[in-house]
């Protein structure tokens, strides 16, 4: 038994309306990352490329970060759509885009003309601007919103707890 | 699960989805070291060199008038000449009646710059660069109408073609 996913966090997180609400921000963010993995996971090079532009981390860990994190993103955008460690998940998913957000803010504050690099790589990319960084809000929101208030999660999970008390 | 109180719940709770967070990074890390290291253009573990980040030089923006120089009426009293050859070409030869202000291709028009354009209140702003391709006085002048600073032009031919003119 998930019992991340069945403690009740009072009156205003029980609402059954948040397990669809949920959802629906699960299939969103999930979405969201597992696409934004993929060309990183095919071309680490071309991210680490993007990550050392940013001009934060040492050289000693941008190809670590490189290789890692897109995976990171892979397995949580997955298990978060699938229903599976549900909020665990979102909380990575939030780490990440409130890191996402800090490192773009350094590169707008400092006048670094770049792509982001979130979903193509530097050459392909648009420039980066506060539009990016709204737009990372807006998906951080939905991350959050599960992290906080779906705590009985649609999905894997759900069902096999269903089959197993029927 | 039965039992606890609503605090410990929570507690709980937070202990579980941070030990849930710390196996999902576990494994990740793990999945991605082992397709790293099979993979035929794995990346080493930490890069042997710097990176060569590529930053692209400031684009100018605006729109500056080119001005042939058999149909330049000269420079008028209120007309503002500008020297945009670096400062060698500058100091070997240079009309009295110009200012300097180099143009580079790597840092942007200081704001400093600026402001003395806009302090001349000049109603022409003639800019003569080295004449090149691509010429020093089209980007400068360029530069400045991207900033905002209205009747900018540029003498095809640069600073020589000026010279030769006699103007």
């Amino acid at each position: 038994m998930e019992m991340t996913e069945t403690i009740n966090m009072g009156n205003s997180a029980s609402w059954r309306g948040h397990r669809y609400i949920g959802l629906a921000c699960r299939l969103f963010i999930g979405g969201v990352f597992v696409g934004a993995c993929l060309f990183k996971i095919k071309d680490p090079e071309a991210f680490a490329l993007a990550i050392a532009t940013y001009d934060i981390l040492p050289t000693s860990l941008i190809n670590l970060t490189a290789v890692i994190l897109p995976w990171l993103e892979l397995s949580s955008g997955l298990l978060i759509i699938i229903g599976i460690k549900v909020r665990a998940s979102a909380l990575l998913i939030s780490g990440m885009m409130i890191m996402f957000m800090i490192a773009l803010a350094v590169a707008l504050t400092r006048g670094i003309d770049m792509s982001c690099g979130c979903f193509a790589s530097q050459e392909a990319g648009d420039q980066i601007s506060v539009m990016t960084m709204f737009r990372d809000v807006f998906f951080l929101l939905p991350a959050l919103y599960v992290l906080v208030f779906d705590t009985h999660p649609i999905g894997v999970c759900s069902l096999r707890r269903a089959k197993t008390d029927g | 699960m039965r039992g606890l109180t609503k605090k410990q719940g929570h507690k709980h709770a937070v202990i579980l989805i941070l030990r849930d967070a710390f196996i999902i990074i576990a494994v990740s890390a793990a999945a991605a070291c082992v397709v790293n290291f099979f993979r035929s253009d794995s990346l080493p573990w930490i890069a042997a060199r710097d990176y060569e980040v590529l930053v692209p030089c400031p684009e100018p923006m605006g729109e500056a008038t080119a001005v042939d120089i058999g149909d330049f009426d000269g420079i008028g009293i209120r007309d503002l000449l500008i020297d945009a050859r670096g400062r060698a070409d500058y100091d070997n030869w240079h009309r009295p009646d110009s200012i300097h202000i180099a143009f580079d291709y790597l840092e942007p028009l200081s704001d400093e710059a600026v402001g003395r354009i806009a302090l001349t209140k000049a109603q022409r702003i003639i800019v003569a660069g080295d004449g090149g391709d691509p010429d020093s006085g089209e980007q400068l002048a360029r530069e400045i109408a991207g900033k905002g600073i209205k009747n900018v032009y540029f003498i095809v031919g640069g600073m020589a073609a000026l010279k030769n003119s006699g103007q």
